[in-house]
């Protein structure tokens, strides 16, 4: 639709230059008058001097209106073909200079040569192909335009060229009368001749240049992107070692855990204390607690590993491990009576929940701010929202945010992708709402535990 | 990949077609002409006007300047204005520009200029026909004008390279105008003088 709206405004622009091309000439009266008479003066006087400012004037009479006419028909043929790279585009672009220069020469009846003019064409549909198609084009294409009707403007005047077709025009023809009664040519052959060589070569190398920048841009853009993707490779790989090396050395505290299991039990049944005793109460605690961590490294090695929690225990969990010392975030959690319990992988999930809360209590800058946790129940599920009035985030930045490795902190960029998986991976689904200014808000909904599904997966593997 | 230039390539082979069709078009061809009048047939004081308003007129005047011939160059001279004069020096040549600044068209031109060769012919006052636009202008108008004061022209000088020479001499000719064509503007001096003396 916006396309369509600027494709509209620039066929209606053309359509505006190229009316205003045609209609041009009546109100440059006084500079006709003015070539003529100087023409005339000329010839009198007789003067090839003056003659040849007169003919500066005639060149910039006939260059301004031309340049109305194919600028206003490149801007056209644009808004019909729609794109500037394509066959269609150099074909309209004829079709309509040709048009407006036969309805121009129908009004003013200057019978120029129609050949200088599919001579200028053909130079600009050829140059334009070497114009790079981005947001600039329009800018170096009147570049060109100028330089090559300027060019062929001098063209019509080289006596020498009247035989074959060119500056057939009335003005161009009394310049070069006038100058063979003069100089019997001589002046304009040369001057004529130096000044279209001069100003094609300047468009030429100007388009060859133009064409040598955007290509070395081109490839530094290219070798930016393979970098970036080099880097962004190195970091993945250098994460995944990271990754199993904690997973290795998680993996490997198992062994003195089991040892210490092992001998605990060992004095247990060594000591025999009495029930209810201190030293008994000592050792249950020693072996809770190492129940405790063996399930720890069990949920941090297999993800599927879920078990049945209140959402009381796993929040009390989440925020007694967040560090809000030297902080001025007030942070209020909010929990609905009666939520029946959640099924999760406890470490991850809570990783998960701390990194948006993480991510919101940095956001505030050691500034003023509040987080709100409310829980609540839902259909077929349960709605953890968090909501904090920090900056926001950016529209644009919205729809990456998931992505791996995007940050607009210059930190590893894995913290919210991170939530995502875990979130999916039970069964979860995650939004986010952000009014930049104004506070942002996390939606995470988790399915409710049904009859039958209350199973907890640590048992089932490690039975 | 090729198929981008398509358009460019089409564009070309017409410049390059039009131009070898348009060296026909110009002839240069050897015509046998007067080189000058045997003996003068007109006399001073001359009217030099235009016929069409082409700017380049007044190299007329000029050629007439450096001949020190008596005249004066009115291009927009009317029939009622040839009591002052003994002969007409007529220039053809159509300009847009040029008549624009009359604030005449072209029918009124013409009009003004068949008006012009009666009133010479009623008044017999020789009617001396230049061409200078030679290659230069080569227009229907400029044509148009032609055929309309052939006929009564008394003298007719043009240039050797110009459009439709052959179609131009053999009406000059069925009228018994003499013919003079010159190469260069600058060899106009020979045959204008012999008109005179």
């Amino acid at each position: 639709m916006t396309n369509r709206k600027s494709y509209l405004f620039i066929g209606c622009l053309g359509l505006l230059l190229v009316t205003y091309g045609e209609i041009l000439p009546p109100f440059l009266d006084d500079w006709s008058l003015f070539i003529v008479d100087s023409i005339n003066e000329s010839i009198i006087k007789p003067d090839s001097g003056l003659l040849l400012i007169t003919s500066f004037a005639y060149i910039a009479r006939y260059l301004l209106v031309f340049f109305l006419i194919y600028f206003g028909s490149m801007l056209i043929a644009h808004a019909l073909s729609k794109d500037l790279d394509s066959i269609a585009f150099s074909v309209t672009f004829i079709g309509v200079v040709l048009l407006t220069l036969s309805l121009y020469s129908q009004f003013y009846l200057e019978h120029f040569s129609y050949l200088g003019h599919i001579f200028s064409i053909g130079i600009i549909v050829l140059l334009q192909l070497y114009i790079p198609k981005h947001k600039h084009f329009h800018f170096i294409f009147s570049i060109i335009l100028f330089l090559v009707l300027l060019a062929v403007q001098w063209l019509h005047l080289i006596p020498a060229l009247t035989e074959f077709g060119f500056g057939a025009n009335d003005i161009a023809a009394s310049i070069k009368i006038a100058d063979n009664f003069l100089t019997g040519n001589s002046l304009f052959n040369t001057i004529a001749t130096i000044f279209f060589i001069a100003f094609l070569t300047i468009a030429i190398i100007f388009t060859f240049l133009i064409h040598l920048v955007n290509k070395q841009t081109h490839t530094l853009k290219k070798y930016q992107v393979q970098e970036e993707e080099l880097k962004e490779t190195r970091t993945a790989l250098v994460e995944s070692k990271v990754y199993e090396e904690i997973n290795m050395l998680v993996h490997d505290l198992k062994t003195p855990l089991v040892t210490v299991e092992g001998l605990i039990s060992l004095i247990t049944m060594k000591m025999q204390p009495i029930d209810g005793s201190p030293l008994y109460n000592y050792f249950t605690r020693m072996d809770h607690s190492v129940e405790k961590m063996k399930d720890m490294i069990t949920e941090i090695l297999y993800e599927n590993i879920k078990q049945k929690l209140s959402v009381k225990e796993l929040l009390e969990y989440v925020t007694s491990h967040l560090s809000l010392d030297e902080q001025l975030v007030h942070m209020e959690v909010e929990i609905e009576d009666n939520l029946p319990s959640i099924q999760v992988n406890k470490i991850r999930f809570s990783r998960a929940i701390s990194n948006i809360l993480e991510n919101a209590i940095s956001s505030f800058e050691g500034k003023k701010g509040f987080i709100h946790i409310n829980v609540k129940s839902i259909d077929n599920g349960i709605l953890f929202r968090i909501q904090d009035n920090g900056p926001g985030i950016k529209e644009e930045h919205i729809k990456d945010i998931w992505l791996d490795g995007f940050s607009t902190k210059n930190s590893s960029g894995i913290g919210l992708s991170f939530v995502k998986r875990v979130v999916e991976n039970h069964s979860g689904t995650i939004t986010v709402k952000s009014i930049p200014g104004s506070h942002t808000q996390m939606n995470i909904t988790l399915p409710t535990l049904k009859v039958g599904d209350e199973i907890d997966e640590h048992y089932h593997i490690n039975s | 990949m090729f198929k981008k230039y398509i358009p460019v390539i089409v564009c070309f082979s017409i410049v390059i077609l039009f131009t070898f069709s348009s060296i026909g078009k110009s002839q240069s061809k050897h015509i046998n002409t007067y080189p000058n009048l045997p003996a003068p047939i007109a006399e001073e004081k001359v009217l030099i006007t235009s016929a069409g308003q082409a700017t380049e007129s007044s190299i007329m005047l000029s050629i007439a300047d450096n001949l020190n011939l008596e005249a004066d160059y009115r291009p927009r001279a009317l029939g009622t204005d040839l009591y002052d004069y003994k002969s007409v020096v007529i220039i053809l040549g159509f300009s847009a520009n040029g008549l624009s600044h009359t604030n005449r068209s072209f029918q009124e031109e013409l009009t003004r200029t068949k008006q012009l060769v009666k009133e010479a012919r009623l008044e017999n006052l020789p009617i001396i026909l230049v061409n200078i636009s030679g290659v230069f202008r080569d227009n229907a108008q400029t044509w148009q004008l032609f055929e309309h004061t052939a006929p009564f022209a008394d003298y007719f000088i043009g240039l050797k390279n110009m459009k439709k020479t052959d179609s131009s001499i053999r009406m000059l000719r069925e009228n018994s105008v003499p013919v003079t064509l010159v190469t260069e503007l600058d060899d106009l001096h020979t045959p204008f003088n012999s008109v005179f003396r």
